[in-house]
């Protein structure tokens, strides 16, 4: 019985780690996102996302 | 799969949200760009300051590619307009959904979506734009560009940590969190040695003073439409599709 509880409380701490760990990859994505689309100096990506920085006021040109 | 919810969750919030901002910015912020741009063109900086980076930099259209004026310029721009927008969403149903799994604080709901989106707005546009470096239209005198990013950056991630700690942290820390808030404006933005216009011309110069606080008001009336829509949206998906998935 005291054994089967442990197991259970192993586990669900277990499942909790990984979640918090795929909410943190979640996290980077969406930074990375930004980072490339509002901050990356290519050309190109200037070029097409130009005036969606300026609405976004980020820093361009 | 908690990571896959996260990221629908955020496309749902994004493509709404993108689509709501680009149909304003399409109306209200475009014409704006457009009227600067005529000023802009008619400038040629090249001249001002031959051999110099800086200028050589800020605005030489190189043969890289760039949408045609009209419906692809149009197009460009919405679908910037939607990634910037689910990259925010991502960021804020992350944010969300760690709240809810570490914190003792009551669990995120629509009314404290739209104080999320509204800390969010803080954090993106009115602590490193509209109280930092301003928003620029086009053909706006400004500090070297990699200076003003990292100091965009900076502020940003401050202001969010700062009212992480406010927030989260015990009453005795928590003017640690109003500190770190402020830092970057103790700090200081990067701004231009001279204030004002790349053109000199002083019915230039009118005309881009007016379009200049046009912009200011027109992008703060649409990050707010947007920032709140976005935190109600978020938190609505982050009940649905996040949290009751666990």
């Amino acid at each position: 019985m005291q054994n089967a509880q442990q197991v259970t409380t192993l586990h669900s701490s277990d499942v909790s780690v990984s979640v918090t760990k795929q909410i943190l990859i979640a996290l980077t994505l969406g930074v990375s996102l930004v980072l490339f689309v509002g901050f990356v100096p290519m050309e190109v990506v200037h070029n097409a996302a130009h005036d969606a920085r300026h609405a976004f006021a980020f820093p361009c040109h | 799969m908690t990571l896959r919810n996260l990221i629908l969750s955020a496309l749902l919030v994004g493509v709404i949200s993108g689509l709501g901002y680009g149909l304003f910015q399409q109306l209200q912020v475009n014409p704006i760009i457009y009227a600067a741009e005529v000023f802009e063109v008619a400038e040629p900086a090249a001249d001002h300051h031959t051999g110099d980076a800086q200028a050589a930099h800020s605005h030489a259209h190189s043969e890289a590619w760039a949408p045609d004026d009209g419906l692809p310029r149009i197009l460009s721009t919405l679908a910037a307009n939607i990634s910037i927008s689910f990259a925010f969403a991502l960021i804020m149903i992350s944010l969300m959904a760690l709240h809810n799994q570490k914190s003792r604080k009551p669990k995120v709901n629509i009314y404290t979506g739209i104080v999320w989106g509204l800390a969010a707005m803080f954090c993106l546009f009115g602590a490193p734009s509209l109280l930092g470096l301003h928003p620029e239209i086009p053909g706006t005198n400004a500090a070297a560009l990699e200076n003003r990013q990292l100091w965009w950056l900076f502020c940003s991630i401050t202001s969010a940590i700062g009212i992480a700690v406010v927030y989260y942290a015990p009453i005795k820390f928590k003017i640690a969190g109003l500190i770190l808030a402020a830092l970057p404006h103790l700090i200081g933005a990067p701004m231009p040695t001279e204030h004002g216009f790349a053109n000199t011309d002083p019915i230039a110069i009118q005309a881009l003073t007016e379009l200049s606080s046009q912009f200011y008001l027109m992008t703060a009336i649409g990050m707010l439409i947007l920032f709140i829509s976005m935190g109600a949206l978020a938190s609505f998906s982050l009940t649905k599709f996040v949290d009751r998935a666990d």
